[in-house]
């Protein structure tokens, strides 16, 4: 068989295959009117530059732009930041459907499905956290030798060489989680059902190493997002599905486990609107000390606050990123900061790099990729490259951080964010220098990130990072 | 250093905004059943993939001073779209975890083959950056040229891209059961 029969077989074979998954007819009407629809939804104030596009449009098109996602910022979850799902508008603080703490509920058996795997060979990563430089968790499918999978979570308390599997506290299908640890006994798991099969969102946590889960009712709620520090975990909740109007909340534990408490809710500057489909990313949490910052990543109205009391009183800090960008925030300590800003839209991305070293009351910019209509090179700012979006943040100290992007290299920069260089992250598939999904480091010797094909480790400070298979290798790679 | 005031003006647009509304509408209309059948085959679901044009619309708008002068829409425009389906693959939640919930998402329709159902299976299981790819040369068959704009990179990146992609591409769907 010639290449070109080679590529019209497997052309035939796309069409045969796609063309029956296509909308029906009048699709591109639909999407205009669609969108038109949309910025009626949107109650508040609109900047300028936008209302000419309402008015030429009729209603317009403009309402939301998505937020690509911002990615791991401080700790040390892999995990990427998520569209969440709606909640309420910022100007309608409400009192959440349930404002009391997580209460516990029984956890159901996990129980076999017809399709259930056999034997696990391996766990493909979807969520990676590490407490330390040897204690890990890994959320994930976990897949049979025929690729049957279902949702599974590993362990590892040697840096990740060996993992074991630990029974989940769910194990249906389609639900994909989130995970963050604390050390090689706490662990919480969190995540809502992907793809509209009715599983309820869910919020476990795990206190002897995975033997056994406690699962908590939210009232509801969804949580986005977990992050341990300073002997608590917090919880940070979304509205269900369909729960409008309801305000985000943080919700507080003690690591080595115990009650749940309410902090509240999240002040209103990080509340994201409700849009029906979701497409917006919500606030994210960033933690270190005693400190803790809510990042809104939703580009109507992006804003970013800080808390040093445990969520009693916050404070609303500036944000350089302009407006529009997706950020990604990371933190090495409870004053250190880095921000990364990026306006992707096609491509490329103008990015900038900011930093703070006082919690975020003040922010220097440190490198931006240059543009049309930008201003020329700045002293002492240097030049970022602008083909891809920041995913995925993790600040070492206020001299080393990694970037992760969603298209092009990864980078590395060693001198607080002026100069970056590709890092020898696993190539992914664009044949750049990196292409993790995430990346985390427990110090400044030992990181992790992964790629669909698996996890990959470094120990010596990302000169060389190695494949590490959980429980086996990823078929298909 | 520069301090605050000093933002990035990507979207600083000041000439007649309504004429530039009205004109970004026609040039983008042409392409948005391109767009569509693109991504449906990033997506393989009908009402993820008018969601996602939905959405790039709203974010090439928004993000039209970004273009180079020297760019032309339609490459642009499927870039953004690549990316919104990147995003809504991830929006799913989180880490979407693909692998377990392929089969529910990409269910056979009445007259649908099993060969078909394979196909679908081992697209989805390809990384996003193959998979836009894939889709471009042998769904929307642009060429070369096309894809390398698309993606961003030279028509060599693009040709190394688009065999790697088929290699995995073929593998996947060598796989028994994949998925399933």
């Amino acid at each position: 068989m010639t290449h070109d029969d080679d590529h019209r077989e497997l052309a035939r074979r796309m069409h045969s295959g796609v063309d029956p998954m296509l909308p029906a007819s009048g699709v591109e009407h639909r999407v205009m009117a669609a969108a038109r629809e949309r910025i009626a939804a949107i109650n508040r104030p609109r900047p300028a530059w936008l209302r000419p596009f309402q008015t030429a449009l009729g209603g317009a098109l403009v309402a939301v732009a998505v937020v690509a996602l911002v990615g791991g910022a401080l700790g040390l979850t892999l995990a990427l930041r998520g569209h969440p799902v709606p909640v309420a508008p910022a100007l309608t603080p409400v009192v959440p459907p349930s404002n009391a703490p997580p209460s516990l509920v029984p956890t159901p058996a996990a129980s076999s499905t017809p399709s259930a795997p056999g034997t696990i060979t391996y766990v493909q990563p979807g969520s990676v956290s590490f407490a330390s430089a040897t204690s890990g968790w890994s959320a994930g499918g976990a897949c049979d030798a025929q690729n049957r999978c279902e949702t599974g979570i590993a362990r590892t308390t040697d840096g990740g060489a060996r993992w074991s599997l630990v029974t989940p506290p769910v194990s249906a299908r389609g639900l994909s989680l989130g995970i963050t640890a604390a050390s090689s006994q706490d662990a919480w798991i969190w995540g809502t059902d992907g793809n509209g099969t009715g599983l309820p969102p869910i919020l476990a946590a795990t206190h002897d190493g995975g033997r056994t889960w406690q699962q908590f009712n939210l009232g509801g709620a969804t949580v986005v997002d977990v992050q341990a520090a300073d002997g608590t975990a917090w919880a940070e909740t979304a509205c269900a599905a369909g729960a409008v109007p309801c305000t985000a909340r943080l919700v507080s534990q003690p690591i080595h486990g115990g009650e749940w408490t309410t902090l509240g809710p999240v002040p209103s500057a990080v509340q994201g609107p409700a849009f029906s489909n979701g497409a917006v990313s919500g606030p994210y949490l960033v933690r270190s000390g005693t400190r803790a910052w809510v990042i809104d990543g939703n580009e109507q109205h992006p804003a970013l606050v800080s808390t040093s009391d445990g969520g009693h009183v916050w404070t609303q800090l500036p944000l350089p990123c302009a407006y529009g960008a997706n950020m990604t925030l990371g933190a090495s300590s409870a004053s250190q900061l880095m921000l990364a800003c990026a306006n992707e839209g096609g491509w490329p991305a103008p990015q900038s790099v900011w930093t703070s070293g006082d919690s975020g009351e003040h922010w220097a910019l440190r490198s931006r990729s240059y543009f049309t209509g930008f201003q020329p090179p700045e002293p002492d700012v240097g030049s970022l490259k602008n083909d891809g979006a920041p995913i995925g943040l993790a600040v070492i100290n206020s001299e080393t951080a990694w970037m992760v992007n969603d298209r092009g290299d990864d980078l590395v920069t060693h001198d607080g964010g002026v100069k970056w260089s590709p890092a020898a992250l696993p190539v992914d598939y664009f044949g750049n220098a990196g292409g993790g999904e995430g990346v985390t480091f427990a110090d400044s010797l030992h990181g992790w990130t992964f790629v669909p094909a698996g996890l990959w480790v470094t120990t010596d400070g990302g000169i060389v990072w190695k494949r590490q298979s959980i429980i086996g290798p990823v078929t298909g790679y | 250093m520069t301090s605050l005031p000093d933002r990035i003006g990507a979207v600083d647009v000041t000439t007649s905004p309504d004429a530039d509304a009205a004109e970004f509408e026609a040039e983008l209309a042409p392409l948005l059943a391109e767009a569509v059948r693109f991504a449906t085959g990033m997506l393989l679901n009908a009402t993820d993939a008018e969601d996602a044009v939905q959405e790039s619309c709203v974010r090439a708008w928004l993000r039209r001073a970004n273009r180079r002068p020297d760019t032309e829409l339609r490459p642009w425009f499927l870039g953004i779209v690549a990316n919104q389906c990147r995003d809504a693959m991830r929006g799913r939640w989180w880490r979407v975890i693909r692998v377990a919930d392929v089969t529910e998402d990409h269910p056979a329709t009445g007259d649908d083959t099993a060969e078909n159902i394979d196909l679908r299976r081992a697209v989805a299981r390809l990384p996003h950056r193959r998979r836009v790819v894939i889709v471009l040369r042998y769904y929307l068959d642009l060429p070369f040229e096309d894809v390398a704009a698309t993606m961003g990179c030279s028509v060599d990146a693009a040709k190394a891209l688009v065999q790697r992609a088929t290699a995995d591409l073929e593998r996947a769907l060598s796989i028994p059961e994949a998925m399933s």
